[in-house]
């Protein structure tokens, strides 16, 4: 899976679960703010890229990034060989 | 181990509705339940009365399979539809298998009641490691494991009701009972947590907390016990599997939308004021 794809199912999982347009997530957009996710919003959002990816990121990673393409990052170090 | 009383439907789970809308309050809609520890007593007696509301329920159960298809015979004399699966509540990796025969027989739990509960009475001073633990993983990291899995699909859809089934000796505390009442205890702790964590998702997380209720597991309890129990009431004697089922009923249903991480006494008065 490239950046690309990893970019649009992250496209997808905000648009469904914060409700904000697909516009509005950038790369640089900052999950918390600019897209106004609270900490429940942002384990939904791993649950739903584990569901569209198939890599679990740990929590407490998670819990840490900020911007969208932070996340990208985070998810592009636990995609196996087989998954990138 | 799974056994289907009635064929599925196949259809989906019923779609969200607003709480507090005129069709919430006009028209019950048929819910996917999970029971654990139903097979028999308190647990049984939930199952039977969520069927009765008309959700399709699961039964859950560790051990006792023909128990558990009395259960399933009583779901279905309810004119509901219901699934026995087996599994260890105190083992996640069992849950999740629940859950997952749960969701191809019915769709994603929107009901969950965490009643399952064992236990191994000792005083504090002798009681063994494995006792303490056993009853701590049955009736606390159980309730964890299924609430966990089941938040899932509930904050996916935005909707979900989440009952334990806990114990007045969690309130009071026991004599011999330091791990049940101390799981017990804990159990509204979790349930206040939970509460808060997902309050913003019409998920409610509430629990039950039944004083002697005439169950076998009770009847493990010695006979002095029992009546010291009995006498603590001011009603004077101990609640049935019924009544209790009755507040989880209604702690399950779209009329308690608002209720969230209360400890709800069904208790014969034995807490009230505490």
């Amino acid at each position: 899976m490239n950046r690309d794809d990893l970019f649009k199912a992250m496209v997808d999982a905000c648009t469904e679960i914060l409700g904000v347009s697909e516009d509005a997530v950038t790369p640089d957009a900052v999950l918390r703010e600019d897209l106004n996710a609270d900490s429940l919003d942002l384990a939904e959002l791993a649950m739903a890229m584990e569901d569209r990816v198939g890599v679990s990121v740990p929590d407490q990673a998670f819990k840490r990034v900020t911007t969208v393409s932070e996340t990208l990052d985070l998810i592009e170090q636990h995609l196996t060989p087989a998954q990138s | 181990m799974t056994s289907v009383v009635q064929p599925s439907t196949g259809s989906e789970a019923a779609p969200h509705r607003v709480p507090g809308t005129a069709a919430a309050q006009e028209r019950p809609v048929s819910r996917v339940a999970l029971v654990t520890g139903a097979s028999r007593g308190v647990g049984r007696a939930i199952a039977v009365a969520l069927a009765e509301q008309g959700h399709r329920v699961a039964v859950g159960y560790r051990s006792g399979e023909d128990a558990a298809q009395e259960t399933l015979d009583l779901i279905a004399g309810a004119g509901a539809e219901g699934i026995a699966v087996r599994g260890d509540v105190g083992t996640g990796a069992e849950v999740d298998a629940m859950f997952t025969r749960v969701e191809e027989a019915f769709g994603p739990v929107e009901l969950l009641v965490n009643n399952a509960g064992i236990i191994r009475d000792g005083l504090a001073v002798t009681l063994s490691d494995v006792d303490w633990a056993e009853v701590l993983r049955t009736n606390l990291d159980g309730p964890f494991h299924c609430a966990r899995r089941a938040l899932r699909g509930m904050l996916r859809r935005r909707w979900g009701r989440i009952v334990n089934v806990g114990s007045i000796v969690g309130l009071l505390g026991s004599s011999g009972q330091v791990n049940y009442a101390s799981a017990k205890a804990g159990l509204l702790g979790m349930t206040r947590s939970l509460a808060r964590e997902v309050a913003a998702r019409n998920i409610t997380v509430n629990t039950v907390v039944p004083g002697p209720v005439s169950t076998e597991i009770l009847s493990e309890l010695p006979s002095e016990r029992l009546a010291e129990l009995t006498r603590m009431a001011p009603m004077n004697r101990m609640g049935t599997p019924a009544e209790v089922a009755a507040a989880v009923a209604f702690l399950a249903s779209d009329a308690a939308a608002f209720i969230t991480g209360t400890a709800l006494p069904v208790d014969g008065g034995i807490s009230m004021g505490g």
